[in-house]
């Protein structure tokens, strides 16, 4: 602002002396000082420009008293007292600086009287700054601040007509000074509001995006450009807790699960994030400064340039954490600031929580699938239909488990060989070791390789022939691998285990294996299950056991084949605690002579 | 339905210096930035440093938008080029200005002086733009 807009920039007034002029002098220095009063009044009223108005009023006081400098300071309580607001010439006073105006006389800060204050009457901090007479600016009740100027260039003190002049002045300026102070304050409220609503539009913006993406790089990159975006920031890291779905284990003991890095920019890639950050971001509560820590791990942040690190609590505990560096504007991380940064890392933790939840979700429905998938297979590699076998009763039946199981059974009628015309069964049955998709093919493997050998994997299995025999009705030969050795009821109640055989199918390649011969009579009832039966789980978790399995059987061997199945079953769902799902499949045949 | 586009040409200033402009059309948000991206990835491939983004028919611009601009323009200046922002609408501007970008960007009121920026040297950073007057809260 320069002196050319002062229109009201009038000659100095003369100072008063004992001239023979005087009374005309006093006059005329009185209606100057009017018409000046005037001007400066109404020049300062047609401007809303703050610096316009402290410009000219300040130029206006400095002309008419002979003063060099001065300058008007704003009453500022939220900053601690006044602020320098427009200087002009050289004075001890930096526009931007607070000062509080408190001595031990009184404080100003405090009690403000209206009134004009010169010499030693001038607060001292004021006193110090050159400062000669202070006029308040008061608006109404409202204080607005001072009008401070320095001694008169003469070194002649103020008279009272000047000071009464100046006050004038203020008192009249004060006017214009609070309205353009309401201009400036609406056009700051204004600000910080558009401020506001852009950081809401930024939020909503990301929210109704995030929500809708689920690649984790994809929402990296949004709070990325977000970030960047809003606070003009480079330099910027998201971490992200490990899974916290097993918020248990992460006791106080125990090691915290590490931070993973989710999104780096700005040349942050030094920064390493080691156990002993970790342990330092999830030990706190709110905004940390680095540069103002001790530690390893906050100096290698500072030294990396981070000057923010908030940390995202979910459930009370650290779950994120974003670290930024500096605004390139220059500009200081305001409140404002802070409380959008915390809303920004918690809408991308959320949603990359999400993503990730989703996406095993997704995860784990595609499975169940294959597994319904595989189930089915397996069901049909199962026979649709026994076949018709003479002189015997044959029931056959498996429950699968909640998962695809590797239980197999399977009966088959061989052809008469040329030298023994009688009819022969096949009988087999065989659990694979483990269970899911890889067991069940395993056991379709078996199935389709007809003999239960040289399988690779583990498989035990029993395979039993039941043909005529001309002493008894049937005669049975088997090999047991390493299977629950079948049960063989006799009529009279006597319990036989089938045994003989060998090791588990494929454990050892090239092993031996025996077969046993038993021969069946009228009356009796061979069982031949899996452990699903034997291993079967009540509630307090005790297994079906062997022991009750032959007393089943037992109880029930009058009935038909099929009878004698249905009422095991049963059995073993009422001692499970039905209709809980069985935790290994259930599979049995049952072969009886009638 | 994206409701922005980017369409890129190649313009040259009174003196012969090649410049690549983006002229951006809609809404950049959240949602379209990478559209954007996309179009200063496709710059830094065909070896296009010197970029007037010309935002003529640019009606919306969220932070996400605004931080593509800044994700970009340090490779862009590292290679001697720089992106110069030209012909916002006030209201876009007005986003420019509140998140403080007019210290960071060159921005002009014309392609035409954007384009003159470039003549005064390609490789010097960007000063400071001065606001269009009609984005001054009055």
């Amino acid at each position: 602002m320069d002196a050319s807009e002062t229109r009201s920039a009038d000659p100095p007034s003369p100072a008063a002396g004992h001239s023979p002029q005087q009374r005309t002098d006093q006059q005329r220095t009185e209606r100057f000082d009017l018409r000046a009063l005037y001007e400066t009044s109404s020049l300062l009223s047609s401007s809303l420009e703050l610096d316009f108005v402290l410009g000219n009023l300040l130029l206006t006081a400095l002309s008419k008293l002979l003063v060099t400098r001065g300058a008007v300071l704003l009453w500022r309580p939220a900053e601690g007292g006044y602020r320098v607001a427009a200087t002009k010439g050289g004075t001890q006073m930096e526009e931007g600086t607070v000062l509080a105006l408190d001595d031990e006389r009184r404080s100003l800060d405090r009690d403000d009287d209206g009134e004009p204050m010169r010499g030693a009457g001038v607060p001292a901090p004021l006193r110090e700054r050159g400062v000669a007479l202070a006029l308040p600016l008061r608006s109404g009740e409202r204080r607005l601040g001072l009008l401070v100027l320095g001694p008169k260039a003469t070194g002649a003190p103020f008279a009272d007509a000047e000071v009464e002049f100046v006050a004038s002045l203020a008192s009249m300026s004060a006017a214009a000074v609070g309205n353009a102070l309401l201009v400036e304050e609406l056009r700051t409220a204004n600000r910080d509001l558009d401020g506001k609503v852009q950081q809401m539009n930024t939020l909503f913006d990301l929210s109704q995006e995030m929500g809708a993406i689920r690649e984790e790089a994809r929402l990296g990159k949004l709070l990325s450009y977000a970030l960047m975006g809003q606070m003009a920031v480079r330099r910027h890291l998201f971490l992200l807790r490990q899974d916290d779905d097993d918020a248990e284990d992460d006791s106080a003991n125990g090691p915290r699960r590490p931070f993973q890095t989710v999104v780096r920019g700005g040349g942050a890639d030094d920064v390493e994030v080691t156990p002993a950050l970790t342990e330092a971001i999830c030990g706190r509560r709110k905004l940390v400064r680095p540069a103002d820590e001790d530690g390893a791990s906050w100096d290698a942040l500072a030294e990396a340039g981070f000057d923010i690190v908030l940390p995202i609590r979910h459930r009370d505990e650290v779950c994120a954490a974003l670290a930024l560096g500096p605004k390139l504007t220059g500009a200081p991380y305001e409140t404002g600031d802070i409380e959008f940064l915390y809303s920004l890392g918690n809408l991308a933790y959320t949603s990359l929580r999400n993503a990730r939840l989703l996406e095993e979700q997704i995860e784990k429905e595609r499975l169940e699938q294959e597994i319904a998938l595989a189930r089915q297979a397996q069901q049909r590699l199962l026979p649709q239909q026994l076949p018709a076998a003479n002189g015997v009763e044959l029931a056959a039946r498996t429950v699968p488990s909640r998962e695809v199981g590797g239980d197999y059974y399977d009966v088959l009628s061989l052809p008469g060989r040329a030298d023994d015309e009688s009819e022969r069964l096949l009988l087999a049955i065989a659990d694979v070791t483990g269970k899911g998709v890889a067991a069940s093919l395993l056991m379709a493997n078996v199935q389709a390789a007809r003999k239960l050998a040289d399988q690779p994997g583990q498989s035990a299995g029993v395979v039993a022939r039941a043909g005529p025999h001309p002493e008894v009705a049937h005669t049975l030969d088997y090999v047991n691998a390493g299977h629950n050795p079948p049960m063989l009821l006799r009529a009279g109640g006597e319990l036989e285990r089938l045994e003989t055989g060998g090791l588990l199918l494929g454990v050892m390649s090239g092993a031996d294996y025996d077969s046993g011969r038993v021969e069946l009579a009228e009356g009796d009832t061979l069982a031949i299950f899996t452990d699903g039966a034997t291993e079967a789980m009540n509630p307090d978790d005790e297994e079906f056991g062997e022991a009750r399995l032959a007393e089943s059987l037992r109880a029930h061997r009058d009935v038909s084949a099929e009878g004698v199945l249905d009422a095991v079953f049963e059995d073993v769902r009422a001692f499970a605690g039905a209709p809980a799902p069985l935790g290994d499949d259930l599979t049995m045949v049952v072969l009886r002579v009638p | 339905m994206s409701n922005f586009s980017v369409h890129s040409r190649a313009a040259h200033s009174a003196h012969d210096v090649a410049v690549h402009v983006l002229d951006l059309e809609g809404e950049l948000d959240a949602h379209t930035a990478s559209d954007l991206e996309a179009a200063f990835e496709q710059c830094r491939a065909e070896d296009h440093h010197r970029i007037i983004v010309n935002g003529a028919d640019l009606d919306y611009i969220s932070s996400a938008g605004l931080g593509v601009f800044m994700a970009y323009v340090e490779d862009v200046r590292e290679a001697g080029g720089d992106i110069k922002i030209a012909n916002l609408k006030p209201k876009v501007y007005n986003v420019f200005d509140l998140l403080g970008f007019p210290m960071l960007f060159d921005i002009e009121d014309t392609e035409e002086e954007a384009l003159a920026r470039f003549e005064e040297n390609a490789e010097d950073a960007p000063e400071p733009s001065d606001a269009p007057g009609e984005n001054r809260i009055a």
